[in-house]
């Protein structure tokens, strides 16, 4: 009866008036983070360059804010907020967290760290244990990216605390491609990488003024070349590299430069 | 709104040719974003009919004739721009420049600097290099890079962006070009060279010391003396120029021509903002804004006119607004006006050679542009529109392709 009686203490009385001011709050909450969420990809689609990445990167952070402000407007509609009150309560949840909800409130921290350590954006390209993809939309328990085959993989946030997060565009437009050719050793390298290196700034998808790279790597099997470059989108990464690797091909044929006869198996950065 | 600040003077050199880093993009009188909010804010104050009437329905007015257009604003005379050019290498010759003796003039598309450098050439008995042919560009043709080396004297080579092509084998003849001139082994000469190009080799083969000339941006001042004198050079008589919204005059009297004193006009301030000081395309503009009255109405205005002062009125209508390729085309569409741009137009059968898309899709989307109004046929070659141009330079420079220095 005592237990009863203390355990009612905690909790304020909630009247009509208080239940109407809660339900108004999180209508509020709700309509915010939703106007929010369609708002602002709304005003980045009509936005190019850095202004479209700075748009899609205040998402999380705004609806971050907006449940904060919420949370801070109803605490105290709902609980004395005496140090008491507040230690009892706080250590129930943590109890509760503790055992049942673990990786849940996990990915949930893991969630607002992300939005101030902004490790992705809306927009980023990123890899995550293995899964490559734009970042369409940062939840509060997950990352939804598409990957370039047009599925949806949602990555719960939990991922950051244990592995690393690849990054390719960091909230910016520039995305470092690479086209990568594998050729027989007899050849003339400079006129290699002279062709190359004008296959690249013939690119249409080219972003001139970034720099442009071509490395050559000598192998037991014959020479690797990498033609390192931006396009001007990131979403053109693929047509960039595309229209890199069917034109190189073409003008290296155009000069007899032959491509490596040996099935290669070697890593991708080698 | 008018501007008064600085008298006009008769001799005003308006074909005055600078470095390209003095180039000034003219202001618009409504840049100012507060100004903007107000001028929005007002007109949802003031009263509706107040805010639209306009003095002369757009709808109630026919475009100019043919011939009183050509009277009104016959074609710009390219020739006089020679006289600038001229002022700029006299100093020359008084202070020669390090380096190089080779002078660059910059173009804007639909500026002409080709037939300003032919006219220089024809003036001065220079020779003048024709461009190779696109083949000729992809196989690197040694004959005519020899021509270019050819007897003493001075030469013109007008057209630098026919020397390359945005292909893989098309840049190594614009390189030598500018690797010569750059070393002064090609002598005294003048290049001509279209503004989108001559931002795309600079990025190919900078060489800073390469000094380049361009025509002065043509602001509200410019243009109010430029269509002044086009509307009288061909004895059209007294017209007066009015906005057709407004009813304010566009253009002042003839004799402030003279006086050297005279008001710019809101108008032509806009339309100098509007096309960055390139007059060849606010030539466009203005003629295509151009209306008259009706026949009947007119008939019977002029003998009213004949009877009060002999004078005959023009209305200048409202910049139409501008056409912009579907959204889920744009970013194949602009892939060609950035090629168009870059080359100052191309032959339809060159753009599968230069663009990563099916020759079918590209002569589809040709068609869709040109029906717009953006891109048109000249020549045959493709090219972009002058009533096109800003909307295509806005499309690159929003999606950050690279865009002309202007």
């Amino acid at each position: 009866m005592n237990e009863d009686t203390d355990l009612a203490r905690l909790f304020n009385t909630l009247d009509s008036g208080a239940l109407i001011e809660l339900t108004l709050i999180l209508l509020g909450t709700i309509v915010l983070i939703t106007g929010s969420q369609k708002l602002l990809p709304w005003i980045a689609s009509r936005m190019h360059g850095r202004a479209h990445y700075y748009v899609l990167a205040l998402i999380p952070a705004l609806r971050l804010l907006i449940l904060i402000g919420g949370v801070l407007l109803i605490v105290p509609i709902l609980i004395e907020p005496s140090l008491q009150n507040m230690v009892a309560v706080l250590g129930a949840v943590g109890l509760a967290i503790g055992f049942a909800l673990k990786d849940y409130v996990s990915s949930l921290i893991a969630g607002v760290v992300s939005t101030v350590e902004l490790d992705y954006r809306p927009g980023d390209w990123i890899e995550v244990g293995g899964v490559y993809g734009e970042v369409r939309r940062v939840g509060m328990r997950t990352v939804q990216i598409v990957t370039p085959d047009d599925t949806l993989v949602s990555i719960p946030h939990l991922k950051l605390w244990s592995e690393p997060v690849h990054n390719a565009n960091n909230g910016g437009p520039s995305l470092q491609c690479v086209a990568n050719f594998y050729l027989h050793p007899g050849h003339d390298a400079g006129q290699v990488c002279q062709a190359l290196r004008d296959v690249t700034l013939t690119s249409p998808y080219l972003q001139l003024d970034q720099p442009v790279t071509v490395v050559a790597q000598e192998r037991p099997w014959g020479t690797h070349y990498r033609i390192r470059a931006y396009p001007i989108h990131p979403s053109q990464q693929f047509r960039f590299v595309t229209d890199l690797t069917v034109r190189g091909k073409a003008a290296l044929e155009r000069i007899g430069a032959m491509p490596a006869a040996v099935p290669a198996t070697f890593s991708a950065s080698g | 709104m008018s501007d008064t600040s600085s008298p006009f003077a008769a001799d005003h050199a308006l074909w005055k040719l600078v470095p390209l880093s003095d180039y000034a993009v003219p202001s618009s009188p409504d840049q100012h974003v507060v100004r903007k909010k107000w001028a929005a804010f007002r007109s949802l104050l003031r009263p509706q009919d107040e805010a639209q009437t306009p003095v002369r329905a757009e709808a109630d007015l026919r475009a100019l004739a043919g011939v009183r257009l050509e009277n009104l604003v016959p074609p710009i005379d390219w020739a006089q721009a020679v006289s600038g050019l001229d002022q700029v290498l006299a100093g020359d010759a008084e202070r020669p420049l390090p380096g190089s003796s080779v002078r660059f003039l910059i173009g804007q598309p639909h500026c002409a600097h080709v037939e300003v450098l032919t006219h220089w050439a024809n003036a001065h008995g220079a020779r003048v290099l024709a461009p190779p042919r696109p083949e000729a560009v992809i196989s690197g043709d040694e004959q005519w890079l020899a021509e270019l080396s050819g007897p003493e004297g001075p030469w013109v080579l007008p057209a630098l962006e026919r020397c390359f092509l945005r292909h893989a084998a098309g840049l190594p003849l614009v390189r030598q070009i500018l690797e010569r001139a750059a070393s002064g082994r090609l002598g005294a000469g003048l290049i001509g060279c279209d503004s989108w190009a001559w931002a795309y080799l600079q990025r190919i083969f900078p060489v800073p010391q390469l000094p380049a000339l361009t025509l002065q941006a043509f602001d509200g001042r410019r243009l109010t003396e430029l269509f002044l004198r086009l509307s009288l050079s061909n004895g059209a008589g007294a017209v007066r120029f009015r906005n057709a919204r407004t009813g304010a005059s566009v253009l002042p009297d003839p004799e402030a021509l003279g006086s050297g004193s005279f008001d710019v006009s809101r108008e032509l301030r806009q339309l100098a903002a509007h096309c960055r000081g390139n007059p060849g395309i606010a030539w466009r503009y203005w003629r295509q804004r151009l209306r008259a009255e009706p026949e009947s109405e007119e008939a019977e205005r002029s003998s009213e006119q004949e009877q009060s002062a002999a004078e005959w009125v023009v209305w200048l209508a409202d910049l139409m607004e501008e056409q912009v390729p579907p959204a889920e085309q744009a970013d194949d569409a602009v892939l060609i006006l950035h090629a168009l741009l870059l080359h100052n137009g191309l032959p339809d059968w060159l753009l599968p050679e230069l663009l990563p898309l099916p020759q079918a899709q590209i002569a589809s989307l040709l068609w869709r542009m040109e029906g717009l109004g953006i891109i048109e046929l000249a020549d045959e070659r493709w090219r972009i529109a002058p009533l096109g141009y800003a909307t295509a330079r806005r499309m690159l420079r929003e999606r950050t392709y690279l865009v002309d220095g202007f």
